[in-house]
């Protein structure tokens, strides 16, 4: 029986692991961070798994536990940042594999790759979730409402306000 | 429509990702209200430099990948079913050295010495007789 759960549960992380990988790595940028938090995610599904009835997809499900490692994640990182001095984390771009591009323009292209992400993380935290949940993961209205459990208004509101606010804190970037 | 209605769609105006009725609605609504046609240029020009902003998600050996998730989960849950344990013996041991602690200040206290002095006199009343004789 043991054995059963443990190959189910080995198929349920083979099926959706990438797309669990992806959609925690579209908020924290970084591998190790992701690496971390998606088998924090998957031991809390195992956990889980024998209570889990199939209420919603198992996509879902696993999102909605990813989530909230997510927000640990984030809460963990500001607590800690009251002690780092200077926040020198670096996050690695895609230097669009264009070699006609000078290096200086690379680093430009860097640094305000690095004010976009850190404008994106610093939004409140219901407005990050929402915009990237929908702008970058590409989910739907309706399955952002089922994972954070919130009316369908209320995600078209906060993909309101977060392009609001991003406007606002990148309003000194000109377009590239 | 009016603007709040406009505002919550913007975005989904901005990505094709609306039915025609509301399309026609919110544009319908711009060429009146230059308000909401000046924030549905901002927004456009904001979600242009958001999505030059592109970090790669790190390509992975997704078997292996999993292998190693699972091995996690093997240690989470050893780990998890020793920490009461672990933290059981720990206040046992604290318990235990601090008892024994207490015992020997208590038996220090009680076998109470004697300064030098005291005992240099104590052993001259002693009649220790010599041994060259
Ligand atoms: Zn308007």
């Amino acid at each position: 029986m043991k054995v059963k759960v443990q190959n189910n549960f080995e198929e349920i992380i083979i099926k959706h692991q990438q797309k669990i990988y992806k959609f925690i790595f579209s908020f924290v940028k970084n591998e190790n961070d992701t690496d971390e938090i998606a088998q924090q995610t998957f031991f809390n599904a195992f956990k889980g798994y024998k209570k889990f009835r199939g209420e919603s997809s198992v996509d879902t499900w696993l999102i909605k536990i990813a989530i909230n490692n997510i927000r640990t994640h984030f809460r963990k990182k500001k607590f800690f940042s009251i002690f780092k001095v200077l926040d020198n984390e670096e996050i690695e771009i895609k230097d669009l594999k264009d070699d006609s591009k000078s290096a200086e323009e690379v680093v430009k292209n860097k640094m305000i790759s690095n004010k976009i992400n850190k404008a994106i993380e610093d939004l409140p935290a219901r407005q990050k979730e929402v915009f990237v949940m929908k702008h970058i993961d590409g989910l739907s209205i309706s399955e952002i409402a089922d994972i954070l459990e919130i009316a369908e208004g209320s995600v078209k509101a906060s993909i309101f306000k977060a392009i609001n606010n991003l406007r606002k804190l990148l309003g000194g970037i000109d377009e590239l | 429509m009016n603007c709040d209605d406009v505002k919550n769609d913007l975005y989904f105006y901005i990505k094709n990702d609306i039915d025609l009725p509301t399309k026609k609605g919110i544009e319908e609504h711009i060429e009146k209200c230059s308000v909401c046609k000046e924030l549905l240029n901002e927004f456009s020009k904001t979600l242009r430099v958001v999505d030059k902003c592109y970090v790669k998600v790190p390509s992975k050996n997704w078997d292996y990948f999993a292998e190693k998730t699972m091995d996690k989960i093997h240690v989470k849950r050893i780990y998890s079913f020793l920490r009461p344990t672990i933290g059981f013996m720990a206040c046992v041991l604290i318990f235990a050295f601090s008892y024994r602690y207490y015992q020997l200040q208590k038996l220090q206290t009680i076998t109470y010495v004697p300064s030098t002095e005291e005992t240099v006199s104590y052993l001259v009343d002693f009649d220790i007789p010599e041994l060259n004789e």
